[in-house]
This record gives C-alpha cells, structure tokens and sequence, in this order.
C-alpha cells in the first residue's frame, strides 16, 4: 500500500479530531462567555424612557325598559326611569351626574316597551308634558346623583350598567289622555359628569338618582 | 481515542487557567485601562468603557397603556456603543416625586402644556419613593457589541388617579435614570425582550 492510501484515512483522523476540539473550545467559549465580567459599565446622563397613556371614549347611554316595580307616570307626578351605561374604556368610569336639557323639552310616548310605534296623540310636540325631573329653563344644567355609579372597563361584569333613575321623571298636570299607559323615550341628556377610575364597581342593576 | 481526550482534558485546564488569571486582574471599577508597559512584554490596550444610553422608544402595541390609578408599561431603548457586549441587571430611578412630561406624539417633539412634570401629571415610576435602590430586572438584559436592544419593563409606571384630563392619549418621557447595574460581558439574545422588575 502506498503513503497516498493513507492520506484520507490520515486527513478524516484530523477533521474528526479539529472537530472535537474545536467543539470542546467553542462550548468554553459560550458557557464562560455567558456570564458577565467584573467591569462595570455606567448610564449616559439623561438616559430615560417612554410611557404612553390610553385615550377616553364616551360613554353610551340607552333606554332599558322599566321593571314591574317601577313608579309610573300620572299627570302632575314623578315616575322612574331606567337607562343602561355602556362604558367602552379599558379602565372603570365613575359617573356622579348628569347634564339635562331644558324643562320643555318632552318626550315621545311609544305604545310599546320597546319604543317602536310611536304613539301620535302623545309626542313631544303635542306635548307630552314628561320632561326630566329638576330641569331648569336652562340646556345642560347639573343634577348630582345621590350616590356615584362605578360602571365597569369593558368586557368586565356588571358593564352595561342598568340604572334606575328614582323619581326623575315628571309628567305635567296638563299631559295629555292619549298620554295614558304608554312607554317614553326621555330626551336625550347634554352630558355626563364621569372621570376615570373608581373604586368599587358598582353592580347592576343599580339605583340612583337626583334630588335636586 | 484516549490521547484525543487526554488531549482535550489538558486543553480545558490551560483555557481555564487562563480565564482565572485574567479575572484576577481586572478591575472592579468602571474605569479608562492603562496601556502596558511592561519591558519585553510586547503591547496591550485595555477597552475603553463607554456610557449605555437609554433613550425613549415607542412602545409596541401591545404595551399596557396608563389610565388614572392603573399602571403601565415603559420602552426603553438601550445602545451599548462599545465593541463588546454588555449585561444590564438593574436601573437606579430618580428622586421621589419627579413626574414624566406629557407629549402629543411618539417622537416626543410636542409637549402637551396641561400634561407637563410641573403640572404635574402625575406619571410617575413605580417605587419612586425607593430611588436609591437598584430595581432589579426580572431577568439580565444583554445588549450587543455597538448593538441596541427595545426593553420593555411591565408595570414599571404609574398614574395616579388625580391625573388631569390632558394627559389622556399622552406620551410620556420619563424621569430620567440615576444610573444602572451594568457589566462587561453576556451573550446577547436579541430583542425585544420584556422584563419586570424587583423593588
């Protein structure tokens, strides 16, 4: 056999042997590479970071359908109204009042819970004479609820909110008959006093109200 | 096969003999290493050790956005502008009661005037009333040679719940940092890479 016939059986003893050794030195290298030196490194001045805060979304108001306990309207008395707080926010909403419109505006009356068929003899132009409670001749006055309402982050329990609004709405002694036994879409309110956050949610079905 | 890990064995033994005297004489101290001038000993130079800048960045998506009374999520850009990589374990926060300025967009050119640290707006960081006390990383954060790492620490910010309205839909520069815990070394994972940390 001639010194040729042992180069490849030579030169495979020396890759395999490269191989191992270079495998033992590269795993040395990243196992004592992986821990961090005595030399300590220090902070540029002003080195500082980035927060952002998220963005508010109103709330939405909707008509719920009163309960069989609920007080009724009759001409020169007050009734209950029920409406249902969606909050859209990541974060709970406390609710503590709410801007009304003026004492003439008036509601439709509806001969259906679901306020679908108009009622014609009792709309807000006949009129009705059912405005909210303890609103003045001024658009947007203020009317602070008796007790907060802590509506829940969105996706959370209790969010809608179903609130029963005691004694605040009031039908007129002049309303009219064909005002009778019918259901009412309240005018729409002018606003909502509510900041964000809040303490212990509030669970539906709630009651709250205005007194003033 | 034997000589082979004969040969091995001893190789190990030398490399670690070598690491050993090494850590033995580096200093503990941040510091500008004298060139050698050893007679005969031929010539080295020991790195020079640069500052990490932390800067601002925009948070990703994902990122927990502040609201009055809930914390939220910090993005920190941190550059190590040395050839060697570098382990982060740790930030030093400011003094108590510094809040973060309020600005209207991410690049954080446009100071919301009703949102400002004066203001204040009362963004804070969480355990500001420790800020002598290195806040750990729920894990080292090892940045690159020359490389740039996002972090994101989780929860690390707060708002409380007296905020003003106009810092609603705000970005936010945080106080700045009174320094780190930092070390030569570490192999970098690439980022982003999202941590907590340790009062």
């Amino acid at each position: 056999m001639s010194q040729a016939d042992h180069m490849p059986t030579r030169g495979r003893r020396l890759t395999r042997r490269t191989k191992i050794v270079a495998f033992l030195v590269g795993a040395l290298m990243v196992a004592t590479g992986a821990a961090a030196s005595n030399w300590i490194v220090g902070l540029s001045a002003g080195s500082s970071g980035e927060a952002q805060s998220g963005t508010i979304a109103n709330l939405t108001i909707t008509t719920s359908v009163p309960g069989a306990n609920a007080d009724v309207l009759y001409p020169g008395g007050p009734g209950d109204v029920v409406i249902s707080i969606t909050n859209p926010n990541k974060f709970p909403v406390t609710v503590t009042g709410f801007n009304l419109p003026t004492n003439t505006t008036y509601a439709n009356g509806y001969t259906d819970s679901a306020l679908t068929t108009a009622a014609a003899a009792c709309s807000a132009a006949t009129p009705s004479t059912v405005s909210w409670a303890f609103s003045t001749a001024t658009s947007g006055s203020a009317h602070t609820l008796t007790s907060p309402l802590v509506v829940a982050a969105t996706g959370a329990a209790n969010n809608p909110l179903v609130v029963t609004l005691s004694d605040d709405a009031a039908m007129g002694g002049t309303a009219p008959s064909g005002c009778a036994g019918l259901w009412f879409k309240m005018p729409s309110f002018t606003g909502v006093v509510a900041t964000a956050g809040g303490g212990t949610v509030t669970t539906s079905p709630a009651t709250s109200g205005w007194t003033s | 096969m034997l000589r082979l890990l004969v040969a091995a064995a001893a190789l190990l033994v030398v490399v670690l003999a070598l690491l050993a005297g090494c850590h033995g004489h580096t200093s503990r101290h941040r510091a500008l290493l004298p060139r050698s001038n050893a007679p005969g000993g031929g010539a080295a130079a020991g790195a020079r050790i640069a500052d990490l800048v932390i800067t601002g960045a925009p948070a990703p998506s994902s990122a927990q956005r502040l609201y009055p009374g809930t914390r939220g999520d910090v993005a920190l850009s941190v550059r190590n502008p040395n050839p060697f990589p570098v382990t982060l374990r740790a930030v030093r926060l400011p003094a108590a009661t510094v809040y973060a300025d309020g600005f209207a967009d991410a690049t954080l050119r446009e100071p919301k005037p009703d949102c400002a640290a004066t203001t204040p707006s009362r963004v804070a960081w969480v355990d500001k009333d420790s800020p002598a006390s290195a806040h750990t990383f729920s894990r080292t954060v090892v940045v690159g040679a020359k490389a740039t790492v996002l972090l994101i620490v989780r929860d690390a910010v707060s708002m409380e719940t007296t905020a003003p309205t106009a810092c609603a839909g705000a970005f936010f520069k945080m106080p700045s940092f009174a320094g780190v815990d930092a070390a030569v070394g570490g192999v970098p994972a690439g980022g982003p890479v999202t941590v907590t940390w340790r009062g």
